[in-house]
């Protein structure tokens, strides 16, 4: 790995399903679109993109939009332009991601390990950021989906509580988690196209309703564009939280080993970086926009600031006005959880591989068991949830997480690890640079906090 | 910034200083800065006082950053390809 010049990009396991005429194909539709007019050029990326889409149906999830909700509900529209800085601090690690994998062609937990310790690759980025992150947060997903499914079922005249439905949802989630990779890279395919029409799903429904509640334009356009926060800690931890937060430590693994996955390498870092615009940041942008512009259109003129998600969604309904548009949140909601679910469950099953040195087929029982090992979380339908695993995690999370984006920055400028094709870019640094800075601070909020400083 | 000063800043980065290289030291001089301004934020919050850890924290922060942005030197190999 000392030259970058002539690497030949390793084959991830995953990848050797797909047949070699299918990667030479698009091999040569690459080359073709590089010297496309730029209309055609973002035609043809956006019909080979895909991880970039993942990762938003992944990032989407129910904490994430709670906070949006939240946020809404709170302060209006004034926390908006939050959204897209968190998201656009969050590109220049992803653009590293996207070099480790077209460029670099390796596993980045497997040299993590050999450059940084299995403390830092196997154990911080893939056990714990990663594989523990998709097992507790799903319980999350799990109840909030099951809680929708049984919001849904009286529209259509029926009774179906979240202590049966949690069959129906970790039914549904399992067969799109089982279907990756599978029949040649047709199962790949038929996943992101899932997530992609979900995320489409949610942008209909969600601006519909914002449509049918009505949007304040003038406020809109100054909370994008104007920085505000409230005032005193509580600002700085909005911030902190929220422009850390946004894209973490399983977006990176999730978007870098996907892109393995999809046979990526040399050519495809165009199509990369162009997945990670228009699939990872607009999308999460766009929902993110709607769902604040829905929320500060509704309960932020009443004052009503309801905690969780199912509560703020029950506050809405009578504000939404007719049944159809009710139905329609819901229905764009529910796409949240589901979409989220997969694409925890994929990212931990990678991770668990990686962290122990196992090679992933997807036709295996090893890789079945680790890929549903989130499905535990169905036991959330009966408001289960385990609090002490929840808090570990959590503070290891804030504790790790900037270690973990240490560990990438090093890698990007390593001449060992990438010759030629590490970063050169001052502002690419810079970037990373500041992502890492807010990851650091939620550490040390974090610590400052249990020792009763902040 | 200087040319000069930019070589000598690139070298120091990617030199081992004991157990580490340049950039790791950095890296954690920057956490250090980090927690020396958000020490001085939280004494703001409880007393009032404390933006001399602000002003000192956030300047060790920006000097951090702004040399550990520099990316690694070329080697003469590279720079003989480039030729």
């Amino acid at each position: 790995m000392s030259d970058g010049g002539d690497r030949v990009p390793v084959s991830y396991p995953i990848a050797r399903q797909i047949p070699a005429d299918v990667l030479d194909g698009e091999a040569r539709r690459l080359a073709t679109i590089a010297r496309a007019p730029l209309h055609r050029r973002i035609g043809g990326y956006a019909r080979l993109a895909g991880p970039g889409f993942m990762g938003a149906a992944l990032t989407l999830g129910a904490g994430t939009l709670t906070s949006s909700m939240l946020s809404g509900a709170t302060f209006g529209y004034r926390t908006l332009w939050l959204i897209w800085l968190a998201a656009g601090l969050g590109l220049f690690m992803m653009a590293a991601m996207a070099r480790f994998t077209c460029k670099g062609g390796f596993r980045v937990i497997q040299v993590q390990n050999r450059r940084h310790s299995w403390l830092v690759g196997s154990l911080m980025t893939g056990l714990v950021g990663t594989a523990a992150v998709a097992v507790i947060f799903n319980f999350g997903q799990v109840a909030l989906g099951t809680h929708l499914i049984e919001s849904l079922a009286p529209f259509v005249g029926i009774s179906f509580p979240a202590e049966y439905n949690w069959i129906l949802y970790v039914a549904v989630t399992s067969w799109l988690i089982l279907s990756y990779g599978r029949r040649g890279g047709l199962g790949t395919r038929l996943v992101e196209t899932v997530m992609k029409g979900a995320i489409a799903l949610m942008i209909l429904a969600f601006g519909a309703v914002l449509l049918v509640v009505g949007v304040d334009w003038d406020a809109a356009a100054r909370g994008f564009f104007i920085p505000w926060l409230p005032g005193g800690g509580a600002g700085l931890d909005l911030f902190i939280a929220s422009s850390a937060a946004a894209v973490g430590v399983m977006d990176w693994v999730f978007f870098h080993y996907a892109g393995l996955a999809r046979g990526w390498g040399r050519n495809h870092e165009s199509l990369a970086r162009f997945d990670l615009v228009a699939g990872l940041f607009l999308p999460f942008v766009l929902v993110n926009f709607l769902v604040i512009g829905v929320f500060a259109a509704t309960l932020f003129p009443q004052g009503i600031t309801p905690e969780s998600a199912p509560e703020l969604a029950a506050a809405l309904m009578p504000l939404l006005g007719p049944t159809w548009s009710q139905i329609l949140f819901y229905v764009g909601f529910l796409a949240v959880p589901i979409t989220t679910t997969v694409g925890m469950s994929l990212a931990g099953a990678m991770a668990i591989h990686e962290a122990l040195g196992w090679e992933p087929d997807t036709s295996s029982w090893r890789w079945k068991l680790t890929a549903l090992l989130p499905q535990i979380a169905f036991l959330a339908a009966w408001n289960a949830r385990p609090v002490w695993l929840v808090i570990a995690i959590a503070a290891f999370l804030s504790l790790a997480n900037n270690v973990v984006g240490w560990s990438m920055y090093l890698l990007l400028n390593d001449r060992e690890v990438l010759g030629r094709d590490r970063g050169k870019s001052y502002l690419w640094n810079l970037g990373i640079l500041l992502q890492v800075t807010l990851l650091n601070a939620i550490a040390i909020v974090y610590v400052f906090n249990r020792l009763g400083w902040w | 910034m200087d040319a000069g000063v930019t070589r000598t800043l690139q070298r120091l980065l990617e030199r081992p200083i004991g157990p580490w290289s340049g950039r790791v030291w950095g890296l954690i001089l920057n956490l250090a800065g980090n927690a020396i301004a958000l020490w001085g934020v939280a004494s703001v919050m409880r007393t009032g006082a404390g933006w001399t850890w602000i002003v000192i924290g956030g300047v060790g922060t920006a000097v951090c950053i702004s040399a550990l942005a520099l990316p690694a030197l070329e080697s003469e190999v590279e720079q003989e390809g480039d030729e």
